[in-house]
């Protein structure tokens, strides 16, 4: 895991693989994640895994993290509070965005975040 | 007319083929010459190539060496004795050995081990859309997973080739000595004044095209897969014929230029 969000810096930015590694590395300690730095997917559970995936996306330079229908990775929205609460103990200034559908609008309601609706 | 048609078909393919493996190739050469394809993780992946594909290979690779390099060497001792040709012994066991054996086995060994596994990878890669997640973060994959591996792939098979004719020239003096009772200084000086400048460039040039080819064509092989799980050992039984007749044309091909 470690190793695939420590690639986005490396390539982007010629950190060097060692630095890179304990950014990663570091990322992952905030929301509690370091057990699995040096593990790879088929022994991480989806949760962890979409946790993974976002912290690779706040790895690039981009303004913006956006997780589109994350249903599609976690396998259902039960639990989805607890992972947005994960993700807002990462310190980051980018502005994150979850897209889903109205119909899983529900499952958002009790979650810090703002809700808006488009067509 | 149907016939005429089907031919046509062909030979567009045939042509439309060519161009996108001639395509390839710039692109891959390109990358070659540009140090910003260099950056760390290219490295990193590199240094783990050359330890996958030469590092790993060797506890196998020396036995297999040993055995078979004096065996081989026997029989061409034996050979050249039986036909009153002693005094041609170094220069046919160097031009057997350095120029021939070594890389062409070399490359036959690196091709059945490594070959086959990346054409796998990239191909297990390409059907998972692991590629295209690469391509969404901006990560060229043709600096991150094809370079090391083609630059592994040349540095793995000179260095093995080089590895594989000492431990045969080694192993051939065993033979030497039991069969025909020749002293160790004897047979170092029959080997010294046989070697000429012309073996090692001869050697270094083929493991250079064995180990390009040996890593390009699985790769290409690889990145042709069509998206089902089904197309992948299609796609390793391709790339794996096509490698076998490139090593065999790039050995065709040095003895027409050696010996014509």
């Amino acid at each position: 895991m470690c190793e695939n969000i420590a690639l986005i810096k490396a390539v982007h930015e010629n950190m060097s693989i060692s630095e890179a590694n304990t950014l990663a590395v570091e990322m992952l300690s905030m929301i509690g994640l370091q057990k699995i730095a040096y593990k790879r997917v088929e022994n991480c559970s989806k949760d962890e895994l979409l946790l993974v995936m976002f912290i690779r996306a706040l790895m690039t330079k981009e303004k913006s993290v956006i997780l589109k229908l994350p249903s599609e990775i976690i396998g259902g929205l039960f639990h989805i509070e607890n992972i947005l609460k994960d993700m807002r103990k990462v310190n980051t200034s980018k502005e994150i965005f979850v897209c889903d559908l109205v119909s899983s609008k529900a499952y958002y309601k009790e979650c810090e975040c703002h809700i808006e609706e488009s067509n | 007319m149907y016939l005429v048609e089907k031919l046509g078909e062909k030979t567009i393919e045939l042509f439309h083929s060519i161009f996108e493996i001639v395509q390839f190739l710039l692109l891959i050469f390109l990358h070659l010459v540009n140090p910003k394809s260099y950056n760390p993780a290219m490295r990193m992946v590199l240094t783990k190539q050359i330890y996958f594909t030469a590092i790993g290979i060797i506890p196998i690779f020396i036995l297999m060496a040993i055995i078979f390099g004096s065996v081989v060497i026997g029989v061409v001792i034996y050979l050249s004795t039986a036909y009153s040709l002693e005094s041609e012994i170094g220069s046919i066991i160097i031009t057997f050995v350095v120029d021939e054996f070594a890389p062409f086995f070399t490359a036959l060994l690196i091709s059945l081990r490594s070959g086959a596994a990346i054409n796998t990878e990239i191909a297990v890669m390409s059907v998972n859309k692991e590629l295209n997640t690469l391509k969404e973060y901006k990560i060229d994959i043709i600096d991150y997973l094809f370079l090391p591996r083609i630059i592994s792939g040349i540095i793995s098979v000179t260095s093995l080739s080089f590895l594989f004719a000492l431990i045969m020239l080694g192993s051939g003096y065993l033979f030497t000595f039991f069969y025909m009772d020749m002293d160790f200084n004897t047979y170092k000086y029959l080997l010294l004044n046989a070697i000429e400048l012309r073996d090692i460039l001869t050697l270094i040039f083929k493991s250079f095209a064995f180990g390009f080819v040996i890593m390009l064509i699985p790769i290409y092989s690889g990145l042709k897969t069509q998206n089902h799980y089904t197309a992948i050992p299609v796609s390793v039984l391709n790339g794996m014929v096509r490698l076998f007749v490139a090593v065999f044309f790039i050995e065709v091909l040095s003895l027409i230029i050696q010996f014509f």
